[in-house]
Parts: structure tokens; sequence; C-alpha cells
């Protein structure tokens, strides 16, 4: 099989996949309320069944469609998608401890570096930056809570 | 002066002092209010007053977190889990709050936070289209009696408020819970829409939920779910209708389980104070709230009862966890 | 006529040099926190509303209405120039809008969004001023199974968008989206019978995916995933500007069918209550593809992409506010913060605040006409200020879609699970470029396919079963042929083709 057939194919069977995924998780609904004819499992057993067709026919057609209909396949490289994604994950992790300004400095550190700028500290200061005016903007002129993590007690002053 | 008597005097003033401390001590300065529901909710909005009013009797330093989602378990959790041993954090609930776990498996409820006081509230009303065919509540219930199915009884959230209310009335009417043909909605605007269209024979929800098409004679009021009738509402209640239920959408505040009574009972003192402040009885009246204050005990009793009585209907209904 | 002596009157009050300052602070401020990707006009009314504490009535509400229609501008400043839309009603112009500012028309999409939701919200308000409580009164004879054939007409529209235009992909890839959308809309309690649905024990995933941590996620981070798999290492910019800031005589003439048509889609669907600003916008946009003369360049830039959805989605906006101030219902989000906001000052919005309080409804209609000059004014000339915004090198550029794209999805619970799910999201964007499969219809599953569902039990519950209530409903029954035709008409045409393959572009 062609690497331009790899996408098109995995694509697929993932979906396939899913959809069997669904279509077993879906037994687990509870059903047989009155008046709901319908019921809350049949719309996700109808998903499961749709996902599962259409990753099948997704496969069938990667396969069978000539050369030049199949996307071309640019060169990835994934390790900015690796960066970008460790950065969003510590992110959703230690925003509550860490606070708002760090993790988020720390994104956008990443992200240019994964672009290739590779003046960390300079971005980094730009991230600090940037992370402290948005949550002075919104925490303390909008009310909407950025957490501060270690910064809380200094905020908030007496308990 | 003798010895005697200056000892005996420095010793009374000593003791004096040493009462006067720990009293002084205890005065709640700051309150930290944790709300399970996003800005604009009913909880919030419950709490927001609750801040206004404090704000006047001289508590300034008030916060209020909004910790939306999972039917308000989400805040409970966080509480639980932050505010161990702050003496100046309380968190909102309501009805809501204490049907939720019961249809959902959920890592806390409210039996993970002690209840404080509740404060204020709306009984249900049940209302219907101005020119509908259902002339009166009992009219509605003969009509039930005969054709379950054909009555469609539009309330909120699967397994909430109305849903049990709803129930409760058939089980006095001697039908059963599952015989309720129930169209739940997701916000009170879409219940007013399904009234006013008439795909919804009836609608239950607070008196404000309904105020504004009531005084536009769009809709009429069946019944209201209150021990007397209520102000400005000229309809029966049930129990002058021969139905015992009083049915309210309450809001309260809890503590932390890990605070001592004097603790407790210092921020107990706070709202036993607000439920009498004038601003407070404004607030009431303004956004059409009654005053449904209970301390501590009768409280805890209040959700008691409540939890049981749901939990009996849930299980009938079948949307009940274990 | 009496409604114009109203009007006029409202004009007066609005027209103070107090009012006229608080209607520039609010469209500024509007657009200001409405451009911040996954901050909707919901969002940014709730945040502002402490903001106008202490004003008279009458200067909150101008305010408020200048934020309203601002941040609906402001969401398509981030759509267009960052491919990150700030709620779904910006999702379409998001597809065109961003391919325009690729090709270095970026200037030219945003012109012709400000220009034409001016255009759209004055129509549109228009609309509010004279006809409001008619609209009000038919909206009202519809009922759930009408709202269900509504929805599956829109979802049938996504046939048209199934393929996908950068090439590649076939139509299966385009219907397995779809069906990932309607998955992830069913995550969460089941609004008809509470019970829960895929969601593992979570509780933050109780309440289901929220759209704009989908759109979010699709658009942007699926964008930045890919930008960097694909062109990362290379610190150079992009977009490059071409040409003038202007838009061109064959801009213009593109342009302004579909503004009116847009405007006359949104209005009325954003009256409807449950309507919301998803549906004109796909419907407007899919009605712009079937007519345009062009339409395989939907998708590659066109600028009736454009044009149509965003007014569509403005008359939305101005539509949705007819329930509340002539009924006091709030039919979307937005008009439900309006309403709480009306309530804090004591007043119930409905027909007898028209009559008790008609100073100020009608002031408040009249500053929503100023509002909307002053957003043209303050928008057009951004535009070529904003359009530098990607003269920004890439890293930093990105670096900063990702900071903004947390904070849009941070501030809607104040839960990392959204975070997570922002990711997970993001990587499925990702691959889903990487493979050509569309992006679109995934969104449009996700947003519809729970109200398609709650509609149709509903319509079932109360027809105790009798599935041909669909059909006895006129305007159900209607809306169901129109959607059968959108599915049937390519299957058709494919066929014929395959019949008579020498045919000459039977494209649809």
């Amino acid at each position: 099989m062609s690497a331009h057939r790899l996408p098109g194919t995995l694509f697929g069977s993932a979906v396939v996949a899913l959809g069997v995924a669904v279509v077993v998780a879906s037994q687990q609904i509870k059903t047989g309320f009155a008046y709901d004819v319908v019921g809350p499992a049949m719309f996700s057993n109808l998903i499961g069944i749709g996902l599962t067709l259409s990753g099948i026919v997704s496969v069938i057609s990667t396969r069978r469609a000539s050369l030049e209909d199949l996307p071309d396949q640019p060169r990835l490289n994934f390790w900015p998608v690796g960066l970008i994604s460790a950065a969003l994950l510590l992110e959703a992790a230690l925003i509550s401890r860490l606070g708002w300004i760090p993790v988020v400095a720390t994104v956008f550190v990443a992200g240019s570096y994964a672009f290739g700028d590779r003046r960390i500290l300079s971005n980094a200061v730009i991230g600090l930056v940037l992370a402290t005016v948005i949550l002075l903007v919104f925490t303390l002129g909008l009310g909407i809570d950025l957490p501060l993590g270690p910064l809380e007690p200094l905020v908030r002053g007496d308990q | 002066m003798t010895t005697t008597r200056r000892t005996a005097i420095i010793s009374l003033a000593a003791g004096f002092l040493l009462a006067a401390a720990p009293s002084q001590a205890q005065t709640i300065r700051s309150l930290d209010i944790t709300v399970p529901g996003g800005p604009g909710s009913g909880l919030d909005q419950a709490a927001r007053g609750i801040e206004e009013a404090l704000r006047t009797e001289g508590i300034n330093n008030i916060k209020v977190n909004n910790v939306p989602g999972g039917g308000g378990m989400i805040a409970i959790s966080q509480f639980v889990t932050t505010k161990e041993g702050n003496k100046n954090a309380v968190v909102v609930q309501g009805a809501g709050t204490v049907f939720f776990p019961l249809t959902n498996k959920t890592p806390v409820t409210l039996a993970d936070v002690r209840p404080l006081a509740r404060l204020a509230g709306e009984y249900e009303v049940i209302a219907v289209r101005q020119d509908s065919d259902v002339k009166d509540f009992k009219d509605l219930m003969t009509r039930f009696k005969a054709n379950p199915g054909s009555i469609a009884w539009g309330g909120g959230s699967p397994g909430s408020t109305e849903n049990i209310f709803f129930a409760r009335l058939a089980k006095i009417a001697g039908m059963t819970p599952k015989q309720v043909n129930f169209i739940p909605h997701p916000n009170t605007g879409e219940v007013v829409v399904s009234a006013l269209n008439g795909q919804a024979t009836v609608v239950g929800g607070g008196l404000q939920d309904f105020k504004t098409q009531i005084e536009a004679k769009k809709l009429r009021l069946l019944a209201v779910a209150s021990p007397e009738r209520l102000p400005g509402a000229e309809a029966p209640t049930l129990r002058e209708l021969g139905y015992d239920v009083v049915f309210a959408n309450w809001r309260g505040v809890s503590v932390h389980k890990s605070l001592d009574d004097k603790s407790a009972n210092a921020l107990a003192d706070v709202f036993a104070k607000l439920v009498k402040s004038a601003h407070w009885k404004k607030i009431l009246s303004d956004r059409g709230w009654l005053d449904l204050y209970l301390t501590e005990q009768p409280y805890q009793a209040f959700i008691a009862d409540e939890t049981r009585q749901a939990k009996e209907i849930l299980t009938e209904l079948g949307l009940a966890t274990q | 006529m009496e409604t114009l002596a109203l009007l006029a009157q409202g004009f007066a009050v609005a027209l103070t040099p107090d009012n006229i300052i608080w209607s520039i602070i609010g469209v500024t401020l509007g657009t200001a926190i409405g451009v911040l990707p996954g901050i909707g006009p919901a969002t940014t009314v709730a945040i502002l509303m402490p903001l106008t504490v202490g004003l008279p009535p009458v200067s909150a509400f101008i305010m408020f209405a200048g934020i309203y229609y601002g941040a609906q501008y402001g969401g398509s400043t981030t759509s267009i120039l960052l491919n990150t839309p700030g709620e779904a009603g910006s999702m379409m112009t998001a597809v065109d809008g961003n391919a325009m500012a690729r090709r270095g028309r970026g200037a030219q999409a945003l012109a012709t969004a400000a220009i034409g939701s001016f255009v759209a919200g004055t129509i549109g308000t228009i609309g509010l001023t004279f006809a409001a409580p008619l609209l009000v009164e038919v909206a009202l004879r519809l009922t759930a199974p009408d709202y269900f054939a509504l929805m599956v007409l829109s979802l049938a529209t996504v046939t048209t968008m199934l393929s996908n235009p950068t090439g590649g992909g076939t139509i299966a890839f385009g219907i397995a989206s779809l069906f990932f959308g309607l998955l992830l809309g069913t995550v969460g309690l089941d609004p008809q019978t509470g019970q829960a649905r895929f969601a593992f024990g979570v509780p933050e995933l109780l309440d289901g995916i929220d759209t704009v941590v989908v759109a979010v996620g699709l658009f942007a981070i699926g964008e930045t995933l890919y930008m960097a798999a694909t062109d990362g290492g290379k610190a150079d910019s992009l977009h490059k500007l071409r040409g003038s800031f202007w838009m061109s005589r064959e801009d213009w003439s593109r342009s302004w069918k579909p503004w009116l048509r847009g405007a006359f889609i949104g209005f009325p669907i954003g009256a409807i209550p449950a309507g919301g600003s998803e549906i004109p916008t796909v419907l407007s946009y899919t009605l712009e593809k079937k007519l345009s003369k062009k339409p395989e360049e939907f998708g590659l830039g066109a600028i009736e992409g454009v044009a149509g959805p965003e007014a569509a989605n403005n008359a939305s906006a101005a539509g949705a506010l007819s329930p509340l101030l002539a009924l006091g219902l709030p039919t979307s989000s937005t008009a439900a913060v309006m309403l709480a906001a009306f309530q804090q000052y004591g007043l119930r919005p409905g027909p007898l605040l028209f009559e008790s309080n008609s100073s100020l409804i009608w002031g408040l209609i009249a500053s929503l006409y100023i509002g909307n000059v002053f957003l043209l004014v303050l928008n057009l000339p951004m535009a070529g200020v904003w359009v530098r915004l990607l003269s920004l090198p890439k890293p930093w550029l990105y670096g900063g879609i990702l900071v903004l794209s947390s904070l849009g999805v941070y501030s809607l619970n104040g839960n990392a699970v959204d975070l997570v799910i922002l990711w997970v999201i993001g990587m499925v964007g990702f691959v889903m470029r990487v493979v050509g499969v569309p992006i679109v219809p995934c969104v449009l599953g996700l947003i519809l396919g729970p109200l398609i569902e709650q509609q149709l039990r509903r319509s079932l519950a109360i027809s105790q079963g009798d599935w041909t209530v669909f059909v006895t409903h006129p305007i159900s029954a209607i809306f169901l042929l129109v959607a059968v035709a959108f599915v049937a008409t390519p299957i058709i045409s494919g066929l014929r083709k395959r019949k008579h393959p020498s045919a000459v572009g039977l494209t649809q």
C-alpha cells in the first residue's frame, strides 16, 4: 500500500473501531422509559452504526481511488506536534496548582519554539508579560477567575 | 483600696476581658461564597443577593466563586477539597443540588458538607395557556386520570424539581409516577415557550418564571404549591384543593464539615442577622422570593426528608441510581 | 405611524451626548472582548455587565446594546484572521473568511463582514422595530415537530459541505466527520431522561462537551498543530498581504445580495425560540453556494461565503431580541444574559414594559441603530490594522493563538478538563487535516445532533408515539421535503453522471 493511501486507510479503520466501541458502550445505556418511544440508546446506536459504515466506505474508497485523486502528503514533522501537545496537557494538569501565569507562559514558549523560534528566554518574558496582562485584565478587571496558584495569598490579603 | 479588693477588681476585670475576647475573635468580617452555577443561574442570583445584603450589614470583604457544572457536584467537590478549616467559607445550594446525586453517580453529594441554614426560595406553581381547555386544577386531574398520556407536563430537567413535583401529584391522585408524561426542558425560557405554543398542556415552575406572561394574560395559574396563597397570585393552594403537597425551589448555605461548632455557629449568626435585615427583605420582595429561613437542625431534617421522598419517587420513575 | 413616533422619541433619548458616549464605550468593549477566541457574545455581555452597575438604566442598556452588537462583530475578526471562531455563529465565516485571508485578501474579508454586519444589523433592527410582536406570534405557532424538521433541514445542507474543497477525501470522510460530531453531541446527560452517556464517570463530562471547545479545538488548535507539523521550524511570517485593503467592485457586486439574503434568513430564524445563530449561518452559506455561479470557489475563499453568513449572524442577533423585548422570552444564551441585566434593574421585559417604560425600550432600540453605525465606523478602518496581525512571525502568532485559545476555553467553566478536551479535539482536527477530512460537518453534527434528538423525542412524547405528526404539521412536512431534496439531489445527479459519463459539468 503506497504511502498515499495510508492516512485514509488508517483513518477509516480508526473510525470503524470507534463505531463498534460506541455500539458496545450503548448497550449499557438504560432504556425503557414511559412515553419515550425512542429512548436514550437509539441515537447512540445509530451513531455507532453510522461511524462503522462510513469508516468501512472510507477505507474502501481510499483503496479504490486512483493515485491522482489522493491528496499530496507533505512531509510531517511530529516533534512540534508533540511539543505543543505536551505543553497543553501540562497546562491542564498544573493550571490550578501553579496558576495561570506560569503555565500559559510555558504554552507560549512551547508554541513559538515549535515554530522555529529558539529564543526561549525572550519568549518566556513575552509569555509572562502576555499572561500577566491577561490575568490583570480578566481577573481583576472583569472578574473572570483565572487561577492564581501560589500568588493567591498575595491577592487575597487577609482571609 | 485594700489589696484584696484591688485583686478582686483586677480579677473581675480580667474575667470580663477574657469573656469578651473569644466572642470578638468569632466576628465574621469576610465571606467566601462558592456557587455551584454559572453567572446568572438561580444559585448565582441567590449568592449575589446574599452578597448585596451582607455588604449593607458591614461585611465588605465578600468573594463569590462560580463553579458551574456537574449538577453542582463539581463545586461541592472543590469546596470539600479546598475549604478545609476555612471559617469564612460557605457553599450555596438548592433543591436541584439535593436531587442531582439521586439520579447520577457522583463522587460527592450534599452529605459531604454541613447544611447550615435555608434562606429563601419560591414555591412551585402550575400554569396553563390563557385559552387552554383545561379549566382548573380539578379539570386537569380529571383529564389526567382519564387519559394520562394526553397531558403533557412541561418542566425543567429530568429527575429534578418539576419531575418530582408532578410525580407527587400523580401519586396523590391515585396514579403512578410513570404515568406522568413529563416533557423536560433545559431552561425556563423553553418551558414558557412550550406553554405558549400549546405543546405542553400544563407547565410547572416558580412564580417569577411565569409572572411576565401571567400579567400579560398569556398564561394563567391553576394552583400553587405553598402553605398559604401567594401574594399577587390568584390561585388556590394545592392543600385547598385536597392535594397535600408543598414544594419549593429553595436555596440555602452549607459549611465545611471540618468546622467546629463555635465557628459554624458564628457563620450561622451571620445568616440569622441577614434574614432579619431590611436590605435582605427588600431583595426578597424585589425578586419575588419568599423567606424560607430555617436554622441548622430543622434545615438538615428538611433535607433528609426531601431526599427520602425524592428517592422514592425517582425509584418509581426508574431514574434513581444506587 | 405610532411606531415611528415612538422610535423618534427613542432617538431623542439615545442621541444625548452622555448616551452616545456610553454607546461608543459599549461597542468598543464588546468588540474588544468579542474578538477573543472562545469568548462569544453571551460571555462578553456577562463579563461586562458589572461595569454598568450604578449607571441609570437607560444608559446601562444603551451600553449593553453596544456590547451585544459589538461582540457579534468581534467574533468575525478572529474567525477570519486566525481561523478561531469565538462561537458557533462565526464558524461558517471562518471557512471561507480564513481561506481569503490566506490568499492575502484578509482585509476584504473583514470589510465584507463588517459592512454585511452593518447592513444586516440595520435590517434586523428595523425588523425588530416594526415586526417584533407579529413575528413572535408567528414563531409561537411552531411546535416540536417543526423544530425537528428545521434542524433536519439544516443538517441536510451539510451534503453540500461533505467534500473537501482543498482536494482529496471522499464523501465517506465527510460523513464520518458528521457522525463523529454527532457522537460528541451525545456525551453527557441525555436531556430527555437524564441518563449519562459516554461520561465515563467524569462529572465535568456530564454537562456535555461545549461547542466552543470543539470549535476552538478543531479550528484553532488543529490548525496550529498542522502548521507546526508541516511548516514548523521555519520562522517566517504568513499571509502576505496583497494589493489594497479595499473591496474591489467585483467584491461589492458579489457581496450585496448575500448581505440581503443573509439578513432575511437570519432575522426570522433568530426570532424563533431555539433558532440560535448557527442554523441561519449554515443555511445562508448553503444558499449562497447553491446560487453562486462559481460554487467550486466555496471553501477556497469565496466572498459570498463570508458576506452571507456574517449578515445572517448579525440579523439573527437582532432577531433574538424580538422574543426578549416583545414577550420577555430569552431564546439564546445572550438573550438570557440580557434578561438577567434587565432583572438587575428590577425590570421585566415584555408587553407591559413596552407600555410602562417605553422610553427605555425605544431608547434601547434606537441605540441599536446608532451602535451599528459606530461599529461600522470602528471596524472598517480597523480591518487594515487587524490584518497586520497576520504579518506577525509565525512563532508569536501561533503562540498567541494557543494562549488565547486557552483563555477562551478555560474561562467557560474554569475547569481543566475542558483544556484536556481541547487538546484531544485539537489532535482530531490535526488528523483530519492530514487525512483530508472536512471539519465543518463535525461541528454541525455536534450542534444539531442533540437538538434533533431532543425535538424528535419531545414530539413523540407529546404525540404519544404517533410518528405521523411530522407530516401532519404542515411546516414540518415542508421542511422535511426540502431536506430530502437536499440529500437526494446529489445522489440522483451522481447516478445520472454514471449513466451518462459524457454529460458535461453537472455539478450541484
